[in-house]
């Protein structure tokens, strides 16, 4: 019994390694981790198989029922876990996307009007800190729809986004308010593309009753400005659900984190 | 409970495991290879005998190692069984994952250049780990230095451990020597990783099923916003490397609550819960826990009075 648990614990860790060194070379790693975190899960990845094959040859130390549970759980956890909200059913076998990708073009031109391209997690931490945003200014922005009764009432819906630091017990859906006239029914968990312009809030109040999104538990709306919408779109889910910005990318010069979508 | 919060949960607990097990490998490396070829009792007899100097090498050695919560905990435990005094290793094991100067950078970037904020943090995070190092080393030098330390576990690796080296030494072989090494590492990630996966699974669980709009309620009042940061660092086992930018996003509320949250997440979470008690008996892992807590919360409220 003792050697079968010693060879479970090492044939985990081994596994764990041989998971993360997939993981580190697939689409789905967005899912889990910041992907400019690919090369410590990869180089860790050989660590773990390294010293589980290591513990296959020469285990070490007392078995331990509890200890091989746990390892047995984490396995069944990562394999429910699947590629994650990334879409389609492909994750794990496609190629990662570009992770950083500057674009040439950061601007869409619609009935001849320019909208500066900008996710929510981004417009949120720019209106946030207090940047100055210029009236005239166009955004175009995607994201996830939530409704809340404090939204409600206020005649507005919470248009958002999951923004990742590290990995996704981080992430928070951050995002910005939007106002519109004429709008299809809107219902969580909707995608939306929205053309429009950033108004300040003369007395901002903050909006507590918004809850997770589904694709992150915790979200937070910027209670200072909101989205005047000009044009409101349904979209499909986009490939890439998650952004990376840090706090001080409201003030750094305009670049896009996540390829082509991330805005 | 929905298939899709299941599914969430499951994700968020295997995200929390793979951004800490390198780093708990990484220690535990570390920590097999301090037991098998450091001679740590001699450094440990040169170490200063006063309490502010051997105070002084713990907090100097968390600045000059850099090494995540999850590393520090096997390491400090090994440490402590190899003779170094308990007020320079728990120092050392609870200040090393705030005051290490990537951590420091991390949190001067993620605050825009806040000096103040980075220096707060470093002070309060070095504050509490040098005074739980100071009131838990009576209770710390008499389990490990009287080698009475979780008989049912620690004699065990210490045997082991012991023993290989012995067989290293009469092999002479090099190749044998670095299996030995792995496998010791291994084996000491396995006991800290058992863990990780419940403290995981337990944050996982409390991220996607707790009430997240009475958090944000109360975060907005002021005198219950540092004490809700402290929870949710406990409960959301973020990484130092990253929870400056975390807090930094936490907007709503004042500097002060963004500070305990930096400062006590490192040195207590709820997967570091479970490596104390792993580490170390009932009535050492419980201090590890409240006297952070409390020395944080006092420190934040005080420097928020500063701070405004």
């Amino acid at each position: 019994m003792k050697r079968l648990l010693l060879a479970l614990d090492g044939a985990f860790v081994f596994g764990l390694g041989l998971y993360m060194l997939l993981l580190s070379q697939a689409e789905a790693y967005g899912a889990f981790m910041n992907p400019k975190f690919r090369p410590l899960t990869a180089a860790a990845a050989v660590g773990f198989c390294l010293v589980g094959a290591a513990f296959l040859l020469r285990p070490h130390g007392k078995a331990d029922v509890l200890r091989t549970l746990c390892f047995a759980m984490l396995a069944v956890l990562a394999l429910h876990a699947g590629s994650g909200s990334l879409k389609g059913s492909t994750g794990f076998a496609a190629k990662p996307p570009a992770e950083v990708r500057t674009d040439p073009d950061p601007h869409v031109v619609r009935n001849g009007d320019s909208f500066l391209k900008s996710n929510p997690a981004r417009l949120f931490l720019l209106l946030q800190t207090g940047q100055a945003v210029p009236s005239d200014q166009g955004y175009v922005t995607r994201g996830i729809v939530k409704r809340s009764a404090q939204l409600d009432r206020i005649g507005k819906f919470a248009l958002l986004r999951g923004n990742m630091v590290c990995c996704l017990a981080d992430a928070i859906a951050m995002g910005i308010m939007v106002s519109a006239e004429g709008l299809p029914a809107l219902r969580d968990g909707d995608w939306l593309v929205v053309f429009g312009r950033v108004r300040l809030l003369p007395d901002p109040s903050p909006i507590t009753d918004l809850g997770g999104t589904g694709e992150v538990p915790f979200s937070m709306v910027c209670d200072k400005a909101f989205l005047v919408a000009e044009a409101v779109e349904k979209m499909e889910r986009p490939r890439f659900p998650y952004v990376f910005e840090l706090p001080q990318s409201g003030k750094g010069p305009l670049r896009l984190t996540g390829g082509e979508d991330d805005f | 409970m929905m298939l899709q919060d299941i599914q969430l949960m499951a994700r968020i607990a295997v995200s929390i495991v793979l951004e800490a097990a390198p780093f708990l490998l990484l220690g535990s490396l570390l920590s097999a290879a301090v037991e098998r070829y450091v001679d740590t009792e001699r450094i440990a007899r040169r170490l200063p005998k006063g309490l502010l100097g051997r105070m002084a090498v713990g907090l100097l050695g968390g600045m000059i190692l850099p090494i995540c919560e999850c590393g520090s905990v096997p390491l400090a435990r090994r440490l402590l069984e190899k003779g170094v005094p308990p007020l320079t290793a728990i120092t050392y094991m609870l200040a090393a994952p705030v005051i290490n100067p990537v951590v420091l950078l991390s949190t001067y970037v993620a605050f825009s250049g806040n000096f103040k904020m980075t220096l707060a943090r470093a002070l309060v995070a070095a504050c509490g780990a040098a005074l739980t190092g100071w009131l838990c080393r009576g209770r710390l030098f008499a389990e490990f230095h009287a080698d009475s330390i979780r008989p049912a576990s620690l004699p065990d690796l210490k045997h082991q451990h012991s023993h290989g080296a012995q067989r290293v030494s009469a092999d002479g072989c090099n190749h044998r020597m670095v299996l030995n090494l792995l496998s010791s590492g291994a084996s000491e990630f396995l006991d800290m990783g058992k863990y990780l996966v419940l403290g995981a699974l337990a944050s996982a669980a409390f991220k996607v099923f707790l009430p997240w709009q009475l958090v944000q309620a109360l975060a907005g009042n002021a005198s219950l916003s540092i004490a809700v940061l402290m929870l949710l660092a406990v409960l959301l086992c973020v990484c130092s490397e990253a929870d400056a930018f975390v807090a930094a996003s936490f907007v709503y509320v004042p500097p002060a609550a963004q500070l305990g949250f930096m400062a006590l997440g490192a040195m207590v979470d709820l997967k570091l819960m479970g490596m104390y008690f792993s580490a170390f008996p009932k009535k050492i892992a419980w201090p590890l826990i409240i006297i952070p807590v409390v020395c944080v919360f006092v420190l934040s409220n005080l420097l928020s009075l500063l701070m405004r």
